[in-house]
C-alpha cells in the first residue's frame, strides 16, 4: 500500500532538479566558508613570510612592498587575505564559543551562525575603510 | 580486554589521534589569535611606519619568539585542518580510483609546505 503524502522528515528520493533549488542551512554555509577561509590562509602563510622576508632585508626593498601595498593592486590583496581572516577568526571563536556547550541547539547553532556572519562582514568592510584610508 | 583496556589507557594518556588534535586546534588558535591581535594593534598604533620601526619591532626578542611560534602553531593548525578537509572531500565516491593518490600528493604537498614555513621563519627571524 502506497502512501499518498510523504513524510515532512525523513529519507525520500531526490532528482538533479531538487538540487538547483537545495539551499544549505546557515550552519552549513557558516562552516564550509570556515573550511575555505582556512585553506586560503594555509597558503597565504607563504606569502606573508615572503613579504616579512623581503621588507626585513633592506631599506630599499621595504620601501618598494609599501609602494606595492599603497597600490590598488597591493591593497585588495592584503584585504582578501584579511577577510579570510576576518571569517576564519571570527568562526574560530564561535567554535570555542561551542566548546563549552553554548548554542548546540538547532535555534542556538543558527544564532551563532548569523552573528558569526554579520560580525565577519563587519569586520571586513572595517578592513577595507581602513585600507581606503 | 586486557589489549582493549591497555588501547583506551594509552589514548588518555598520550592524546593520540582525534583527541590530540583537538587540543592541538584549540592551543594553536589562541596562539595565532593572540598573534593577530598583536600585529593588528602594532599597525593601528604605528600610522607611518619607516624601515627603523619595522626592523626595531621585529628584532625584538620577543617578537622574534612570537613570529616564529606563531608560524609553528599555524603549521601545525593548517596541517590538521588541511588533512580534516582532504578526509572529507579527496574520498573515492569523489575522485574514484585515483582519490588515494590525489589524497596522498595533496597531503604531502600540505605537509612540505607546513615544514617549509616553520624552516623560512626561523631562517627570516635569525637569519637577518
Amino acid at each position: 500500500m502506497k502512501e499518498k503524502s510523504r513524510p515532512v522528515s525523513g529519507p525520500r528520493n531526490i532528482g538533479p532538479t531538487d538540487l538547483l533549488t537545495y539551499s544549505f542551512p546557515i550552519t552549513a554555509i557558516a562552516s564550509i566558508t570556515h573550511r575555505v577561509a582556512g585553506a586560503f590562509l594555509f597558503f597565504s602563510i607563504g606569502l606573508c613570510l615572503g613579504v616579512l622576508h623581503y621588507s626585513l632585508e633592506s631599506e630599499q626593498h621595504f620601501n618598494t612592498l609599501i609602494r606595492f601595498f599603497s597600490s590598488y593592486l597591493g591593497k585588495a590583496i592584503v584585504w582578501v587575505v584579511l577577510a579570510g581572516l576576518s571569517y576564519h577568526f571570527v568562526a574560530g571563536i564561535k567554535h570555542l564559543i561551542m566548546d563549552f556547550g553554548i548554542g548546540e541547539t538547532l535555534e542556538g547553532g543558527t544564532l551563532l551562525a548569523k552573528t558569526t556572519v554579520f560580525l565577519s562582514v563587519s569586520l571586513m568592510l572595517l578592513a577595507g575603510i581602513w585600507l581606503a584610508l | 580486554m586486557k589489549k582493549k583496556n591497555g588501547f583506551i589507557l594509552k589514548n588518555a594518556f598520550y592524546l593520540s589521534g582525534g583527541a590530540s588534535d583537538w587540543l592541538i586546534q584549540r592551543i594553536t588558535s589562541l596562539v595565532l589569535g593572540s598573534y593577530v591581535l598583536t600585529l593588528l594593534s602594532f599597525f593601528l598604533i604605528n600610522q607611518e611606519i619607516s624601515y627603523q620601526v619595522w626592523t626595531n619591532f621585529f628584532g625584538t626578542g620577543f617578537m622574534r619568539i612570537f613570529t616564529v611560534l606563531a608560524v609553528v602553531a599555524a603549521s601545525a593548525h593548517g596541517w590538521i585542518g588541511m588533512w580534516a578537509i582532504g578526509g572529507d572531500y579527496l574520498q573515492e565516491h569523489h575522485f574514484g580510483p585515483i582519490a588515494g593518490p590525489v589524497r596522498k600528493s595533496y597531503l604531502g604537498l600540505c605537509a612540505l609546505l607546513a615544514i617549509l614555513y616553520v624552516v623560512f621563519v626561523v631562517l627570516i627571524v635569525w637569519g637577518n
